[in-house]
């Protein structure tokens, strides 16, 4: 009881404080970024609440949630299989051999720096010696470090968007990757592309290439969108001039809305595509067109980050187009199901969908 | 998809015959620790229980390494710093004391371990290559709130102006928001005084954000900017 009053009085003098806040005292309270990072319970009731009775507040509290959730590292580094279990393995192994406490690269370091320096008092040579194999190895070191290549994932769900170093921005679609060097050449500027993402290239003598499935496409600065996932390797051009090419080294010239489709059988096909449609996505718009089934689940889940689990008995009716700009997954599945005939169940991350 | 999709198939006809409502809860491989505090789990591990040693860095590791990633990109030093400190809470973990957020203590301990080898490196290498773009941040709105105003033009803007803020500023702000450690954690990990210096070293960030953004050329006829512009220049009011 003691305990329910206490809390009464701290929330009751919160839910006051609160009412002076400026956009920034929310950004910076504790409280308040917890909610938005990690809600829990007792987090999510107050501000449900508190936003319920302090409809003025409101637009502060949006923006001030929508900044707090946008910070993020610019590169992300992702751990490899192989390193995980690598390091996995060395921590199992060294815990109990004192003998490996330093790692060897530090070791060599020390052993070297000790060496250099019992030696210097007695043969200069030797120093140098040294000291050049040293320098040798650090050269080495550091060539492995230009060439890091780095991952950036938009999970299931989200669309991000990177600018790379010379200025090139990818908007990558939900559920891609996109593969990139942390420095370009001056040669080359080679990126790989899984999935799907539209590519804003910056202007510049250096060819600017992406690697997506089958398909090779090379520009000078232009922007374009690529698909290439289980359904499509594709390929479309929206601004500027683009040459696609394929593995067996066939090439073809792309003007604004051409678009290039890797076949199964191998051929490579070039048509006309609506721009409109297909730029749909990077601006949060939801397109359609005489989709079925299959097509429609799959395109929600990376969306919206869910999963499909479908009766077996269903068999989906027709083909579906629509759009829906910004809409929760509730409403957009009400209004598919509606048109093609089914029930849907939305728990937590999975969609139950069952013949009607 | 494909695969799953049939494989779902008849897992769900086989619930839904049984007239079982388990289709909201597949199996998953979350281990019993998923439950247990921080204070649980570390008093397990110091006890010698592996499991909660495996856990630990089950769920700790890949977050280390992209947090070591930021001070440099030699992955060699990233990897032998994480070992290290596996490696010497292992040797100590009946010694150890007790920890109330495991992230802040093992977040700490990389951090100590970052800045000292980047110091023994600093002897060796131009200072270049090693302060060069530590700890970049990044400001990635969700494109469905205003991502259709968004253009690259600003972002790029908004890129230019995290940048202007010091390597110190820029940790603590991903460590706050990126990471949703909290002020006391960041202090922690940071080795700075208290949570109240961790507090202040946010609130000067978005200080110095909020000058860079009134002295700079900016059209501020754009959501992203504007709303940046809000909060810093409402904001600081202290």
């Amino acid at each position: 009881m003691i305990q329910l009053i206490r809390k009464y009085f701290i929330s009751r003098k919160k839910s006051l404080t609160y009412i002076d806040f400026k956009l920034g005292d929310f950004l910076t309270d504790e409280f308040f970024k917890k909610w938005v990072i990690k809600p829990d319970e007792e987090s999510s009731h107050f501000w449900d609440k508190w936003i319920t009775n302090h409809p003025e507040k409101r637009k502060e509290v949006l923006q001030a949630k929508q900044i707090i959730s946008s910070f993020q590292y610019q590169e992300i580094a992702e751990l490899s299989d192989q390193d995980y279990t690598d390091m996995y393995e060395a921590v199992m192994a060294k815990t109990f051999n004192p003998q490996e406490e330093t790692t060897s690269y530090e070791k060599k370091n020390n052993w070297l720096l000790n060496v250099a320096a019992i030696l210097l008092t007695i043969v200069g040579i030797t120093y140098v010696y040294y000291w050049f194999e040293y320098s040798g190895e650090r050269q080495s070191t550091e060539y492995v470090e230009t060439q890091q290549i780095l991952t950036k994932e938009s999970p299931k769900g989200i669309k991000t968007t990177l600018t790379l170093r010379d200025g090139t921005t990818v908007k990558l679609n939900a559920g891609s990757k996109l593969h990139y060097p942390d420095k370009f050449t001056d040669s080359i500027r080679l990126v790989e592309l899984e999935g799907e993402a539209f590519f804003d290239v910056e202007k510049s003598d250096v060819p600017f290439i992406v690697k997506a499935g089958n398909l090779e496409a090379k520009v000078l600065g232009t922007s374009f969108n690529i698909q290439n996932n289980q359904e499509k390797n594709e390929i479309a051009l929206v601004t500027g001039k683009l040459q696609v090419s394929d593995q067996a080294g066939n090439r073809i010239m792309l003007v604004p809305s051409e678009m290039v489709t890797y076949e199964t059988d191998g051929q490579i096909l070039k048509s006309k595509f609506d721009i409109e449609s297909k730029m749909a996505w990077t601006k949060g718009i939801l397109f359609f067109k005489d989709a079925d089934g299959k097509e429609i689940f799959e395109r929600l889940e990376n969306w919206y980050g869910v999963e499909f689990l479908v009766d077996e008995k269903f068999r989906f009716s027709g083909k579906y187009s629509g759009t829906f700009k910004n809409e929760s997954l509730h409403n957009v599945l009400e209004g598919i199901a509606t048109t093609s005939g089914f029930h849907f169940e939305i728990k937590d991350k999975y969609v139950i969908v069952k013949p009607k | 998809m494909k695969m799953k999709l049939s494989q779902k198939h008849t897992e769900t006809t086989k619930h839904l015959s049984l007239g079982n409502n388990r289709t909201d809860q597949p199996p998953s491989a979350k281990s019993l620790f998923d439950y247990k505090s921080d204070r649980e789990i570390w008093l397990e591990f110091k006890k010698g229980n592996e499991a909660a040693f495996n856990h630990i860095y089950r769920k700790y590791t890949p977050g280390l390494y992209n947090f070591a990633y930021q001070f440099t990109r030699n992955k060699d030093i990233i990897k032998d710093s994480i070992q290290n400190v596996y490696i010497s809470i292992r040797r100590r973990r009946e010694k150890l004391s007790e920890v109330n957020s495991i992230k802040a203590y093992l977040y700490k301990a990389i951090y100590r371990e970052m800045v000292k080898k980047l110091e023994k490196e600093r002897k060796f290498i131009s200072d270049e290559a090693l302060t060069d773009d530590l700890f970049n941040i990044e400001l990635s709105f969700e494109d469905k709130i205003i991502g259709d105003e968004i253009t690259e033009e600003i972002k790029t803007k908004l890129d230019k102006i995290l940048k202007q803020l010091t390597n110190k500023q820029k940790e603590a702000l991903l460590l706050f928001y990126a990471e949703g450690l909290s002020y006391k954690e960041v202090a922690e990990v940071m080795g700075l005084k208290n949570s109240k210096s961790a507090r202040k070293l946010i609130y000067r960030a978005l200080d110095t954000a909020r000058k860079e953004v009134n002295t700079g050329n900016y059209f501020l006829d754009i959501p992203a900017l504007i709303s940046l512009y809000a909060i810093v220049s409402q904001s600081i009011s202290q």
